[in-house]
């Protein structure tokens, strides 16, 4: 299918990108770490306290560095002028938001992945329902971070202001899919004596289909001229 | 202000001057709460005015994207100021029951806290047309941060309302004594003509606001 | 349950006091840009 490969095209020009900034996903990686700490700091080193609260933190710190991560991955397009040139491409609008939100997915999902094992020292969880199950969360939540994110990324990047506008806009956009991944996570966790994972599985699942559908289709909306 | 606007405003003043009156002297008061229950007769009609423009807002927004007419954008524009101003209205009433009510200003209501989610996403749709200077792209983009923002209030509220359930029983909600839906009714339908004239108001400032913008400099 | 919530209009006056006020402001404001914006040339 030709929408299909141009689409990984896309998504393998834009993690070749990140491949050679990768000093910045370091960075954000960093960033990510220090917010973990903070939250320490902020609550107090009672350990219980932290433990039971660990999957919110984990979620806040990967949305706080998104932020930082997403904006990134418009800002080389918007300085080199290369919107237009991509717009003049005879690419689907859908081919090109797709790939690039798959390509800010997998470093999205990387950069959570990371912060497992600090969240694990840090907080002094137990992973009871398995890595497995863990992994998949960290999937789907970050995928549900991705979806408007880099819809609003790109909108922002070409607006005045964008550093505030684009969490303005994210984060209250996002509550659905926050409670539900923390909520998650937390069973994941701690167990799930009263079987609620996949009721809350299924709601970020949802809001998934909802936005990755959605997105694609408004995308040419934004950047076409 | 013409013969329809006026109309609009007499038809508001009178409904909502007579349901405000039968609500707060001739109906009585709430087994329970007292006279407390009386600020449901302006917190469900701002409740519904203010879904209703968000629901206008979304309307709007998707005509605009289908027709590029910049008399979809205008519209759109007044929707969702009014309907955020209305959403903050229903906040703020919201909390002001709660204190006497729950003995809190906050208790994370599902229905509320769906709305206050929604105004600060309406508050971003604001903020971005005001950062970005071309009305053609302010018109899409604010378009599409709408639609966003509306197809997300039916998950928000489910995933507050199951979270919030987790922690707390879930509250009963009683029947409503004949003689309060009167006054509440009325208001609702005096509200919605005042709103309806906000929109239509507000639609014209957009207008002119955007002759403005396109109109040439003057000459000194 | 308790019994009757007494002294409730203190809250009744606040909410209906708002968001009239809030309303007639609005109101206010709206005509305001209207009528300037109508003499601009």
């Amino acid at each position: 299918m030709e929408l299909l490969r141009q689409c990984v095209e896309v998504t393998r020009k834009d993690l070749l990108l990140q491949w050679r900034t990768r000093s910045r996903f370091a960075s954000v990686l960093a960033f990510g770490v220090t917010t973990l700490l903070l939250f320490s700091f902020a609550v107090g080193p009672d350990t219980t306290v932290l433990r039971t609260h660990a999957s919110g933190y984990l979620w806040l710190a990967v949305l706080l560095a998104s932020t930082l991560a997403l904006s990134e991955s418009f800002r080389l397009e918007v300085e080199h002028g290369a919107m237009d040139t991509l717009r003049l491409l005879p690419a689907d609008p859908r081919v090109l938001y797709y790939g690039k939100a798959l390509a800010n997915l997998l470093s999205l999902a990387a950069l959570a992945v990371l912060l497992l094992p600090f969240m694990v020292a840090l907080y002094d969880v137990q992973v009871v329902m398995g890595m497995g199950r863990l992994l998949g969360l960290v999937l789907l939540g970050t995928a549900g971070l991705t979806a408007p994110g880099t819809m609003y990324a790109a909108l922002a990047a070409r607006a005045r202001s964008s550093d505030v506008l684009l969490p303005l806009l994210l984060f209250p956009l996002l509550v659905p899919a926050l409670v539900a991944a923390v909520k998650a996570t937390g069973l994941v966790l701690e167990g799930d004596p009263m079987d609620q994972l996949g009721g809350w599985t299924g709601l970020l699942a949802a809001f998934n289909v909802v936005y990755w559908t959605l997105c694609g289709l408004l995308y040419r909306a934004v950047i076409e001229d | 202000m013409n013969r329809v606007d006026l109309a609009l405003a007499a038809a508001s003043v009178v409904l909502l001057g007579y349901g405000t009156w039968n609500g707060l002297v001739v109906a009585p008061p709430d087994r329970f709460m007292g006279d407390v229950s009386r600020i449901m007769y302006v917190h469900v009609p701002t409740a519904w005015n203010a879904m209703l423009c968000f629901t206008y807002a979304f309307v709007f927004a998707v005509a605009s994207l289908l027709t590029r007419r910049p008399a979809w954008d205008h519209r759109m524009e007044a929707a969702v100021e009014v309907g955020l101003l209305l959403g903050i209205l229903l906040t703020v009433q919201g909390s002001i029951w709660a204190r006497p009510t729950w003995g809190v200003w906050w208790d994370w209501d599902p229905r509320l806290t769906s709305v206050a989610v929604m105004n600060v996403m309406f508050i971003g749709v604001i903020a971005l047309r005001s950062f970005v200077d071309d009305a053609s792209s302010r018109a899409r983009w604010s378009s599409v941060a709408t639609v966003l923002a509306f197809v997300n209030v039916p998950l928000v509220y489910m995933s507050v309302r199951w979270w919030r359930t987790l922690h707390q029983p879930p509250r009963e909600a009683g029947g409503v004594d004949p003689a309060m839906l009167l006054p509440m009714w009325i208001n609702v339908v005096g509200l919605l003509f005042l709103t309806v004239l906000l929109v239509r108001l507000r639609t014209r400032v957009a207008r002119a606001s955007r002759a403005a913008e396109l109109a040439p400099p003057e000459l000194p | 349950m308790s019994g009757v919530i007494q002294g409730g209009w203190g809250y009744v006056a606040g909410a209906y006091g708002i968001t009239a006020g809030v309303l007639l402001l609005y109101v206010v404001w709206l005509y305001t840009r209207l009528r300037t914006s109508g003499r601009s040339p």
